[in-house]
């Protein structure tokens, strides 16, 4: 049976594919490492790639010293490619650096800034003025350069994020930068960044987006703390049945139940009572899936309280998986039988 | 495929990463291979940005600045 890819790994995969400039999803059989591993692998990697020629540039570092950054900004927009322009970059002093990154035109500084050593842009990224900062952030949206966002989302300041996040409409575009953040301690600043209104509009995109879409909303709230999650995902219990449905399908085809289960139990019980009853679920692959999700991750305790509130189809096909798996779900003094009258009416 | 855990370590530039001991020797191999295809293409890009920066430099300072790179 194909190996599902996970969320994580698919982040990881494709920040890795990346930086080796191979095409999307050509690294697909990687996927028999965990996501921790294809990140070590990618951060030695990047160690490689980016120290094998260090000393080639340091020279021209070096050099560089002896001119005026005006000069030195017209030699590097006439002489040399951003590409190299990052490799010299990220060895000058940082003061330097971010004094001729300010000079350089736009496109030009926006493309270096894709090229630049992850491992050295903290200290120029953080020193650069916010407004150029939303300059190129912009920019890089706009081309859809949101593995290379999702880089810089530790270096940038709070204050330079909220300047960014006001700057860009696009909520899709915030989701997948998110979704290749390098630290998920810092999503939980950023998500608290964004007024009530903001938030109800990306989950309601993600929902209603496509698969890959709600995949990274998914995996946004995964990563955050739980008072966050619950936030995210009481906003995405009120979405309306069509967007509730199409939530649904969305998570079907991507096979991620054990991402969504465990949001539906941050939910309040009216809305959970609302999944669970939706059509959307009542096919017997779907239920298959969510019965082996909610057996082998979930616990006992709250799948009986979701199966509570399910349908006779749903609360029967859990029951029986579990019983075939050895899990049979029974809380003390309370077990949850199948029922044998009638359907419940929905 | 040639290659294998020593042609990995190589191209890692040592011991392999945590995580990577699972990988089965096809895998190591093709690993090895990928990580030194993009390695070789980078240099190829980088001979060729270097190339394209001298021609925009006097040829009397072309030389000099050159060595620079080397």
């Amino acid at each position: 049976m194909a190996h599902r890819i996970t969320l994580a790994q698919r982040a990881e995969l494709t920040k890795f594919e990346r930086l080796l400039g191979e095409p999307a999803h050509s690294l697909d059989w990687l996927a028999t490492l965990d996501a921790a591993a294809i990140r070590g692998l990618r951060e030695r990697a990047t160690a490689v790639l980016f120290d094998s020629d260090r000393k080639r540039f340091q020279g021209l570092a070096s050099a560089s010293r002896l001119l005026p950054v005006p000069l030195l900004v017209k030699i590097v927009e006439f002489a040399l490619s951003p590409f190299l322009c990052a490799r010299v970059a990220g060895l000058m002093q940082a003061e330097r650096a971010i004094a001729i990154a300010e000079r350089l035109k736009t496109p030009f500084l926006v493309e270096t800034t894709i090229e630049i050593d992850p491992r050295s842009a903290d200290e120029l990224v953080a020193g650069m003025p916010v407004a150029r900062i939303v300059e190129v952030a912009v920019a890089l949206a706009q081309r859809g350069e949101y593995v290379t966002m999702g880089r810089f989302l530790d270096s940038v300041s709070l204050d330079a994020i909220g300047a960014v996040l006001r700057a860009i409409d696009d909520d899709a575009a915030l989701l997948s930068i998110a979704f290749f953040a390098e630290n998920f301690e810092r999503l939980n600043e950023i998500v608290e960044l964004l007024p009530a209104a903001r938030l109800q509009r990306l989950v309601h995109r993600s929902a209603t987006g496509s698969a890959e879409l709600w995949g990274e909303a998914l995996a946004l709230m995964g990563s955050v703390h739980r008072d966050l999650a619950r936030k995210l995902a009481a906003i995405a219990g009120d979405l309306d049945d069509s967007a509730l449905a199409h939530m649904l399908a969305n998570t079907r085809a991507l096979g991620c139940w054990d991402q969504l289960l465990p949001i539906v139990l941050e939910m309040a019980p009216a809305q959970q009572r609302r999944i669970v009853q939706m059509p959307a679920l009542d096919d017997a692959g779907t239920l298959s899936a969510i019965a082996e999700t909610a057996v082998h991750l979930l616990g006992a305790e709250p799948v009986m309280a979701l199966l509570a509130q399910a349908p006779d189809a749903i609360r029967e096909q859990v029951l029986a998986y579990a019983v075939q798996a050895g899990r049979p779900l029974a809380a003390a003094g309370s077990a949850v039988a199948p029922k044998s009258k009638g359907k419940q009416s929905r | 495929m040639a290659g294998g855990p020593e042609a990995l370590k190589a191209e890692l530039g040592g011991e392999l990463p945590p995580g990577l001991e699972g990988l089965d020797a096809a895998s190591q191999a093709r690993l090895a291979k990928t990580l030194r295809d993009a390695r070789q293409r980078q240099q190829k890009h980088l001979g060729e940005a270097i190339d394209e920066a001298l021609k925009h430099i006097p040829a009397l300072l072309r030389g000099p600045i050159r060595r620079l790179f080397d």
